[in-house]
């Protein structure tokens, strides 16, 4: 009987899990599957009490063949590492390409594989980076996971060490200059403070929907695939949004700043005139290494205008 | 609300959403292994809830998300699965197949009545002649009925793609990648060995694929390759008769590597120190098995995974590359590395050093100049494009890739994640 802080697992269950995780291929056995499953099932359900039930539901919904290779792989068994790399290498390359067309992720690609071999030892022990799968996704999603937050961590680093830019260039000529106008400037200014209150005070997933199409710049549909939403769903869940913020723009401009519908029409009007500084770095191309749209118009076929439109 | 003021509300929306945010991860960032389960279904209710409620707030999450998401298409391609969508003009619904399912199966039925009475009455060769792929000029010889003959005999509908994609050679760049996939698969199955007695009798186990034999393949007589997606489908003539069980062994074979040169050199390279120095460096032997995950893309330009089929011709008779022309590199699961000149022409073996070799990577900043890099500190470097001097490395460590803009300047990353730079043509290393 497994045990761990707050799951058991049948030895029956194991056995099964064992032999639908084909163990036998990689030589792993049926106390070491017992143990990645025990730290799995730790992990997931660890902080709650679970029912026989529930273990035995999330167990088996695991990834148990990936689980199984993964715990081969630890062990040093070559042919498993030999499968993964034959197998997830390629997969690693295209997801580095689609982090960084330039081919500048592929060397995290090439370190991860490294630490997923377990170069770093403790103890004398291999510590292997696949320590931290438990089978909860496929092993390639996994692995994308891994390679997305190693990237997105060393491009928000590269961001806080960049240097000032020079006087004379682009970044350092963001403010345009505008006719001053301080009406206008009013206006926006209480439109974007109204606009952030609202943006705040929607439903989680409504702005996290509003986030991935309009700040990371995701089609629909690969919006649709992170809410497990159809695109045209998508496409009207963002269309309600959008009119559900509008509608509390103006009646927090109506209630909380004392505007007449005249000068909220003004307002809306003014951030029609306010070309704003984003624009002027969209005019003057990417200048953020991990302004993905630009690369994206240029690569992506299926970034269609039909797709952009809402 | 008019179309300007929604323009300009969705660009104020960019704007808001779009608030730079540079703070490091906090222990409610979610993890990769959370953010995988979450992309693929596997946590509960109230864990995608919570993972949503920290992503809609989060920028880093947010953006690892939207990487993930981008990264969702690219990686997850299948390799060789044919999804009949693909061939639909973009905007139609897939469905418009259905009026023509019934004359289409209807002429099948005929052609096939026609067809079963007569094949009949062929000799038992005939399947010999099925089994010729659409790319081939020279004949097979294969005995008939063997297993290899029935594995690479390509079923009537290939045939009938085949013919099709035969005829129609100028409407091949259009093919969606997946199409391409299966015109692939289709080469590779129809498509001749190069080396019927080189090979070994039965197809490698897994592990012999991923991990090469010590002693190579030599260089007369290179195996062709196979799978790897997004692949152009290159069709190379075949002058070899054919060896069914050698081209169901080398056709597990991968390419583990392929680079370009970026841009045509017009002028001579520049001379590094590394053509005086002879390819003195005697095999060390294969590394650790787990160095093969070493291995990495092309520096010299955005790879594009292709592999192809082709006849190398014996390694004392490569042809200079032409300079002006770009190039490209291959490197295969055995080590062996094949050079494509122009681009699409057939594969050439380029012999590169002492048998036991292991090359795993490499990168061709112009169309004469490469480097090489593979376990045991291996690195190799040409700069005409034919013969490979063996460069010295600091340590025996196994490499993984090599960025070059020259002859020689190169930059060297191992599996263990450091990085060694040369900018005398490996004359000297220091780490970086």
């Amino acid at each position: 009987m497994s045990l761990t802080n707050n799951v058991r697992i049948d030895p029956a269950l194991v056995r099964l899990l064992h032999a639908r995780a084909q163990g036998e291929r990689w030589r792993v056995s049926i106390d070491r599957l017992a143990e990645a499953l025990s730290e799995s099932a730790d992990r997931a359900l660890g902080g709650t009490p679970a029912s026989t039930e529930a273990v035995e539901r999330y167990l088996t919904g695991l990834h148990l063949e990936d689980l199984a290779l993964a715990c081969a792989c630890m062990a040093g068994d070559e042919e498993a590492w030999a499968h993964v790399v034959r197998e997830y290498r390629p997969a690693l390359y295209r997801t580095a390409d689609a982090c960084d067309p330039g081919g500048g992720a592929r060397e995290l690609a090439d370190s991860l594989y490294g630490e997923l071999f377990g170069v770093t030892e403790k103890e004398g022990e291999r510590r292997s980076l696949l320590r931290y799968f438990h089978g909860r996704s496929s092993l390639s999603t996994w692995l994308r996971s891994v390679l997305a937050q190693r990237f997105i961590g060393r491009v928000r680093a590269s961001k806080r060490e960049r240097a000032l830019p020079d006087e004379e260039s682009p970044e350092a000529l963001l403010a345009p200059a505008l006719p001053a106008d301080p009406e206008r400037e009013r206006h926006v200014n209480m439109m974007r403070a109204a606009l952030g209150s609202a943006i705040a005070a929607l439903d989680a997933r409504d702005r996290l929907r509003l986030g991935c199409y309009y700040a990371e710049d995701l089609t629909l549909a690969e919006t649709g695939r992170i809410l497990r939403e159809h695109e045209a769903t998508v496409s009207r869940q963002l269309a309600r949004t959008r009119h559900a913020i509008k509608a509390d723009v103006s009646r927090r401009l109506r209630e909380e700043a004392g505007l007449t519908e005249a000068a909220i029409a003004e307002c809306f009007a003014s951030i029609a005139a306010d070309a704003g500084p984003l624009d002027l770095r969209e005019l003057v191309g990417p200048v953020d290494p991990a302004d993905q749209k630009s690369f994206r118009k240029e690569t992506a076929p299926g970034h269609s205008k039909r797709e952009q439109r809402v | 609300m008019t179309e300007p003021r929604d323009d300009s509300f969705d660009r104020l929306l960019r704007q808001t959403l779009r608030q730079p945010s540079e703070a490091g991860a906090t222990p409610l960032c979610l993890d990769a292994e959370t953010m995988a389960a979450w992309l693929d279904g596997g946590l509960s209710g109230p864990a995608v809830a919570a993972a949503e409620a920290h992503a809609s707030t989060c920028p880093r999450c947010r953006a690892l998300v939207a990487v993930m998401a981008r990264s969702e298409t690219a990686a997850e391609r299948p390799l060789e699965v044919v999804e009949a969508s693909a061939f639909e003009p973009e905007g139609e619904p897939a469905s418009h197949w259905w009026p023509w399912l019934v004359p289409l199966t209807a002429a099948a039925l005929i052609a096939l009545a026609i067809w079963i009475p007569r094949r009949a009455q062929q000799p038992a060769q005939e399947s010999t002649i099925a089994s010729a792929p659409r790319v081939e000029t020279a004949p097979q010889v294969v005995p008939p009925g063997s297993i290899d003959e029935r594995q690479q005999t390509p079923p009537p509908e290939q045939n009938a793609q085949a013919a099709a994609a035969k005829d129609a050679p100028s409407a091949r760049p259009e093919i969606a990648k997946s199409d391409q996939a299966e015109l692939k698969r289709e080469s590779a199955s129809a498509a001749p060995p190069r080396t019927p007695s080189a090979l070994p009798a039965s197809p490698p186990s897994p592990a012999a694929q991923s991990v090469p034999p010590q002693v190579p393949v030599p260089p007369s007589s290179p195996a062709p390759v196979t799978a790897v997606a997004g692949a152009e489908p290159v069709v190379a003539p075949s002058p070899a008769p054919a060896a069914p069980r050698a081209f169901l062994q080398a056709a597990q074979e991968t390419v583990i590597a392929e680079f370009q040169s970026t841009a045509p050199s017009a002028s001579s390279p520049p001379v590094g120190a590394a053509a005086a120095r002879g390819g003195t460096g005697a095999g060390r032997g294969a590394g650790a098995a787990a160095a093969g995950g070493g291995g990495g893309g092309g520096r010299g330009g955005r790879a594009e995974p292709t592999f192809r089929t082709g006849i190398a011709p014996p390694a004392d008779g490569i042809a200079p590359p032409n300079a002006s022309q770009p190039t490209r590199w291959r490197v295969l699961a055995s080590g062996i590395v094949e050079r494509s000149t122009p681009p699409g022409a057939p594969w050439e073996l380029v012999p590169i050093g002492p048998p036991g070799t292991r090359v795993t990577n490499g990168g061709a900043p112009s169309p004469l100049v490469c480097w090489l890099v593979g376990r045991s500190g291996v690195v190799f470097l040409t700069i005409d494009g034919r013969s490979f001097a063996r460069i010295p490395f600091p340590e025996t460590v196994d490499l993984a890739s090599v960025r070059a803009t020259s002859a020689r300047e190169a930059t060297i990353t191992t599996t263990d994640g450091r990085t060694f730079v040369t900018t005398d043509g490996g004359q000297t290393w220091s780490p970086r």
